[in-house]
């Protein structure tokens, strides 16, 4: 007689319920607090991570930086949508632990700026001329990173090679 | 009733569906010409042991089929939640995927094989999508360089579904395509997934076809749908484990008939408790173990009962 | 069924407390013979004209035994004569609308005077098509067997009558085509009606379990239709086709997922339209489906797969909502199916108003009120409308069975739960099988999808999954 398979997934799912192990953890849409832009930034010897959203986070490097983030955010920070990094000329040491992070998007763009922007109007122009160089392809082959420039309060992007 | 025939198509779209998610882990990160060289020649092995393979096998062949299936089906288990990067508990995946395919292989070889040829479409569709949105990003020059990537899960990962041999078939259609077919999805996937990421990085990342999927976008809209990917290579996990645990279910089978459903469970069980030890056997262990106990043994037995046949025939 | 002798004390007391047993008393030739029927199944004037008065006028014999014999042989010019052996023939032909007339002594002959009071023709209240006939089925299986002969006037075409049901002795008629039905389908359904012993044979619950063997499952294994054109259809590609008394359909086995899924409409156009409306319709499955459960797992758990303004936009719609998004699927799911049950129970000039009511006030009015949140309320709009583009309600009602039961397997793991519970589902539809053949089986075949509707004159041969003893349809 074959085993009645709703009772085995009924068990399997009590079992993996009441355990405590179910295999992800759930945030609901409307607790989180999506970012698309994240500048990088160094401050007396400080990692400085801001974002679009308005939140800060302040550590030794770009994770303990962001651990600190999300714990300080008010809300669930979601970094799944970030489209956009900015580093400061002084954070471009960063590079190598950003390449590492896979929690970033393979998609997301980096570029330089040369001053703190702001990064909501950054994120918009940045939506309409996007830098060429990702995180993916940075990963591929290293190479100068596309510039931001303000200039007379408009944003100008340099590609490497222009 | 365990023991049905499956008709032939659906056995061939079984085993595609079973392939599937050992290409997408391992053959991403394996150089192309290596795919299609491996793929062709594991190909024309499934032909010929489709083709000269017989029921059954002697009992103890097939005790010691039983073992190594539950020993693949532990791999399988393993890799299964390999996919799904953010997992908090390990077991989970392998154990309900364990649970589901021996829910589908306790029905006998036909049932399973409607299950597998079923997903099987939603495979291909899936896969025919990611590629082709891949394909625009894919440089062809990348394709010309030298790959050093990791080889030793190329002949394993091609031989996997091979056990769909040992189990009750008709002949269908034109199988030589099916294998073909085959190795060209497998090339594709290996090129496809060098030439958007490139040869070195290719080389280096573990489970390279998921990350070249990360960075898709399809229509412009969707950019990170690797979940879908995941739960892709979720159907893939559990057409493979499903086919491991019908095949071992239809060796007991063999050993005595009526022992083929308490078999599948067994062997799920077995599996499930040897699945986080099996992956630390080299591959090569597993590729040596696939080609003689899914190969060359159903070949050599099969030839030597058409050979005694067709001596005692006049 | 019952015993003693064939006595006008016997089948009186068989009937015994019955308001509509008529019995009338008739000499003949010095001889005293019982008439009976059951008011309101028969005619009493083709009782007069066809019965009694040939017996009182052209009924000759010296002897019982003559008179019967004169009776059966024509001297009673009713156009059916069927002579009862026992005690249970005349009651079954009694409840069938016949007058039987006891001979004492000699036998007892039934003359057949049904009544013609009956539902006449009516167009399909479902399975309506633009140009495909308007005939259904009604609820007398005498009507409905002439509409099958009218639309396939084969002498091959084969009605085994029986019945089933030991107090409803309910009229049942297995058909098929002599020549292409296989023989071995045949048998199947002979023998599970055979193997059916229940008191009551009348709802179409009863015929759809107790036919199919009361599988544990929701999807159906026999396919109903009102039209007697899809009915002869099936019985031309070779299935077998039930019948039954009081049941205005035709059921149709073996029935697998893609017959399932085919329209009579999908032959009222050319095959491209059809085609490309079968391949809707497919779509239209999976998002009836997984739609719910895709959502809640995107909105709970991969959030990253939602482009960003869209994102921006749930979440501000989310901003007040206290519902978490699993909660507001499952309550609209379940307001919706409110809505259905009502809709059919309700009268229905009332039910079309009360309808609108439900789906467009409270509707907007729980999104106006922060109840609910505009993105779930429509993925819960579009998979119940993608459930009604589905041909067959029962398999519609066995998907929003399933919906439910994905969207909560994806609120508990995100989309590895939607595809656990997506396998699981394909496992139990492939142990599914209708009189052996199984659910899934058409769509195992690579070769063959179902999905398309070939062109006519190249759809030159049957299912070769029926096993049809012709197998082809045309040269």
């Amino acid at each position: 007689m074959p085993m009645k398979h709703w009772l085995v997934y009924l068990c399997l799912t009590a079992v993996v319920v009441a355990t405590g192990n179910l295999p992800f953890t759930s945030s609901d849409v409307g607790q989180l607090r999506p970012v698309q832009t994240i500048a990088l930034s160094i401050q007396a010897d400080q990692v400085v991570v801001q974002t679009d959203t308005g939140d800060r986070g302040i550590g030794d490097s770009w994770p303990t930086a962001w651990a600190d983030l999300v714990l300080t955010a008010p809300g669930t920070i979601f970094v799944g949508t970030a489209g956009f990094l900015l580093l400061e000329e002084s954070a471009t040491g960063l590079l190598p632990q950003l390449l590492e992070d896979q929690a970033l998007s393979p998609n997301c763009a980096l570029c330089q700026v040369s001053e703190a922007v702001d990064l909501t109007t950054a994120g918009e122009f940045l939506t309409a001329h996007t830098p060429d160089m990702t995180l993916r392809t940075a990963r591929a082959e290293s190479g100068p990173l596309p510039k931001l420039m303000v200039e007379d309060g408009r944003y100008c992007l340099v590609q490497p090679g222009n | 009733m365990f023991s049905r025939e499956i008709e032939g198509h659906s056995l061939w779209a079984w085993t595609a569906a079973a392939a599937a998610a050992p290409i997408a882990q391992f053959l991403g990160s394996a150089p192309w010409y290596w795919t299609l060289a491996v793929g062709l020649a594991a190909g024309g092995v499934w032909l010929a042991v489709q083709h000269v393979a017989t029921e059954p096998l002697p009992k103890a062949l097939a005790a010691a089929e039983w073992i190594f299936l539950i020993y693949a089906a532990a791999v399988a288990a393993g890799w299964s939640g390999a996919c799904w990067p953010a997992v908090r508990s390990g077991w989970v995946i392998p154990v309900v995927l364990l649970v589901l395919s021996a829910c589908a292989a306790e029905g006998g070889c036909r049932s399973g094989a409607r299950c597998g040829a079923v997903l099987f479409w939603f495979l291909a569709g899936l896969f025919v999508i990611l590629v082709g949105f891949a394909l625009p990003d894919v440089r062809g020059q990348q394709l010309l360089q030298p790959q050093h990537g990791h080889l030793e899960w190329i002949t394993p990962a091609l031989l996997v579904p091979a056990p769909g041999a040992l189990l009750p078939r008709r002949q269908g259609r034109s199988p030589w395509l099916w294998a073909v077919g085959l190795a060209l999805c497998a090339t594709a996937v290996s090129a496809v997934t060098a030439g958007v990421l490139s040869p070195a990085q290719a080389g280096q990342t573990p489970g390279a076809f998921y990350e070249m999927v990360r960075g898709l976008r399809i229509l412009g809209v969707t950019e990170r749908f690797e979940a879908v990917v995941a739960g892709a290579m979720t159907i893939g996990w559990f057409c493979l484990m499903s086919l491991l645990l019908t095949a071992a279910g239809h060796m007991a089978e063999t050993l005595h008939p009526g022992w083929g459903r308490p078999a599948v469970w067994l062997a799920a069980l077995l599996a499930g408790l040897a699945s986080p030890w099996a992956g630390l056997v080299p591959p090569a262990v597993f590729g040596a173990g696939a080609i003689i106990l899914w190969c060359l043994i159903p070949l050599l037995v099969g030839k030597k009962q058409t050979a005694a046949a067709d001596w005692k025939t006049p | 069924m019952y015993t003693g002798e064939l006595s006008d004390i016997r089948i009186t007391q068989i009937f015994q407390g019955a308001g509509d047993f008529v019995r009338r008393v008739v000499t003949c030739q010095g001889q005293t013979l019982y008439a009976y029927m059951i008011d309101g199944l028969v005619s009493g004037s083709d009782a007069s004209e066809y019965i009694f008065r040939p017996i009182s006028g052209h009924l000759s014999g010296q002897t019982m035994a003559q008179l019967y014999q004169n009776a059966l042989s024509g001297a009673v010019y009713n156009s059916v004569a069927d002579p009862c052996a026992d005690l249970g023939t005349v009651a079954k032909k009694l409840v069938n609308g016949f007058c039987v007339v006891l001979f004492p002594g000699a036998g007892a002959i039934a003359f057949e005077v049904k009544t013609g009071e009956k539902r006449s023709l009516s167009p399909p209240s479902v399975e309506n098509t633009v140009k495909g006939p308007k005939d259904a089925f009604t609820e007398t299986v005498r009507t409905n067997t002439s509409l099958i002969r009218r639309h396939m006037r084969t002498p091959d075409l084969r009605l085994y009558e029986t019945q089933v049901g030991r107090r409803s002795l309910t009229n049942v008629t297995v058909a098929y085509i002599d020549g292409i039905t296989s023989p071995q389908l045949v048998e199947k359904m002979k023998t599970r009606l055979g193997e059916i012993d229940i008191d009551g044979f009348l709802s179409p619950a009863a015929v759809e379990e107790y036919v199919t063997g009361s599988r544990p499952t929701a999807f159906p294994l026999l396919q109903y239709t009102e039209r007697a054109d899809k009915f002869c259809q099936g019985l031309l590609a070779g299935r077998v086709g039930l019948l039954v008394d009081g049941l205005p359909l035709g059921y149709l086995a073996p029935a697998d997922l893609s017959y399932l899924m085919t329209s009579p409409e999908d032959r009222g156009m050319d095959y491209l339209s059809a085609s490309a409306v079968r391949i809707l319709r497919y779509a239209a499955l999976l998002l009836s489906l997984l739609l719910p459960g895709f959502y809640v797992a995107m909105a709970s758990f991969h959030q990253e797969m939602i482009p960003l303004p869209l994102l921006k936009s749930m979440i501000e719609s989310k901003l007040s909502v206290p519902f978490p998004t699993v909660v507001e699927i499952l309550g609209l799911l379940l307001a919706f199916e409110l809505l259905q049950e009502a809709g059919i129970h309700l009268p229905q000039s009332i039910g079309q108003t009360v309808s609108i009511i439900g789906g467009l006030v409270v509707g907007t009015a729980a999104v106006e009120a922060k109840l609910i949140s505009p993105a779930a309320l429509i993925v819960v709009s579009v998979a119940g409308i993608c459930g009604f583009a589905l041909p067959g309600r029962d398999f519609a009602d066995a998907v929003r069975l399933w919906r439910f039961a994905l969207a909560v397997a994806a609120s508990l793991a995100g989309l590895f739960g939607l595809t656990a519970g997506l396998i699981a589902l394909i496992i139990h539809l492939s142990r599914l099988t209708s009189l052996d053949v199984g659910y899934l089986t058409p769509f195992t075949r690579t070769a063959h999808l179902p999905i398309l509707r070939p062109r006519l004159y190249k759809d030159k041969f049957r299912n070769p999954l029926l096993h049809p003893l012709d197998k082809r349809n045309q040269r």
